[in-house]
């Protein structure tokens, strides 16, 4: 393969709401944020949406997991009790994202004039969505680098830290480095859960404290999500049968553990 | 060990190779069967592992390729 097959015929055009620290958000999310602030609860906001509680609820998740600060707060009732209400943060980008669409009307006779995409698609190219259940931003902390491998260790809220072992090369390609911003993936079925204290001389490298948010079961399979703290969260898929061995129920303080090698980083 | 994987396999510890950054432990889980672990070279010092050391494997379901 030559050089020139390596580049691509046309550069794409591409678009993606992010302020500096911010991760692109979508058009669903961010009308999930208004709706929020409008009926003042998750439950309100899903109505008013024709959504079920669970889709704003995870989507809301998201949101928080991939901003440095959360963009919502929730009010003591949990689950379908208490309120929610947006943030500072959450204001900014939901302001951020309705100037970006003002600019974007103002450009669309231009580009369909060219000929060009229709301008929706532009802009669902913005926010790329992985299966990984958990996105969560973070900030490098420090880089240790062997011939062969890289050990990044990220600050996702104040004081939880997250260690990823990447290869060298990954690391160089992303420039990773102190003060660098980046999203950890961490696909739900590599996080394990364990009873507070229980897993002390388990050789993994991060361990997460936090309590289960909400547990869903289909019989096989269980899906525990825990609230880990300054508005983030972290999904796990285990057995059913191990959350009935360790009698996982909302509120129960427990440990997410992972290995250092299962998470991977995207920096944009 | 409260912990969610499903599959912990208790053994002693046959071998404790260092890299330059990775270990690998050898665990005899018994029945002629050895288990080998790549683990930090930090997780072996955390753990004191060492030869003859009681010590379990933890596997989580997910993670088992199955062959026939």
């Amino acid at each position: 393969m030559t050089e020139e097959t390596l580049q691509p015929a046309c550069p794409e055009a591409f678009l993606a709401l992010r302020a500096a620290g911010q991760m692109p958000v979508g058009r669903e999310r961010i009308a999930m944020l208004e709706a929020v602030a409008a009926h003042g609860s998750i439950t309100s906001a899903a109505r008013a949406l024709g959504m079920s509680y669970k889709a704003v609820w995870d989507g809301l998740n998201a949101v928080n997991n991939l901003l440095p600060t959360p963009a919502l707060e929730a009010h003591a009732g949990g689950r379908g009790g208490g309120g929610a209400r947006l943030t500072e943060s959450g204001r900014h980008l939901i302001a951020a994202f309705h100037r970006l669409e003002a600019k974007l009307a103002e450009i669309t006779p231009l580009l369909a004039g060219e000929g060009g995409a229709p301008i929706d698609l532009l802009f669902w190219s913005v926010a790329m969505k992985t299966s990984a259940r958990n996105a969560l931003y973070g900030r490098v902390v420090s880089v240790a680098a062997t011939e062969v491998a890289a050990e990044v260790t990220l600050s996702v809220a104040p004081g939880r830290e997250i260690v990823a072992v990447i290869t060298r090369r990954s690391a160089e390609n992303l420039g990773l480095a102190a003060g660098r911003e980046v999203v950890a993936l961490i696909k739900a079925s590599f996080v394990l859960i364990a009873r507070e204290g229980e897993a002390a001389g388990l050789s993994v490298a991060n361990r997460i404290p936090g309590t289960v948010a909400e547990r869903r079961d289909d019989g096989v399979s269980c899906e525990i999500v825990l609230d880990i703290g300054a508005g983030k969260t972290l999904a796990a898929t285990i057995t059913h049968r191990s959350a009935e061995a360790l009698a996982l129920a909302p509120g129960l303080p427990v440990e997410a553990l992972f290995d250092a090698a299962h998470v991977i980083l995207a920096a944009g | 060990m409260k912990i969610s994987a499903r599959n912990q396999l208790e053994g002693k510890v046959v071998a404790v190779q260092k890299g330059a950054t990775t270990s690998h432990v050898r665990i005899d889980i018994g029945g002629g069967k050895i288990i080998t672990a790549s683990i930090t070279n930090e997780a072996v010092d955390d753990l004191a592992l060492k030869v003859g050391d009681t010590a379990c494997a933890v596997v989580k379901a997910s993670d088992v390729m199955v062959g026939k």
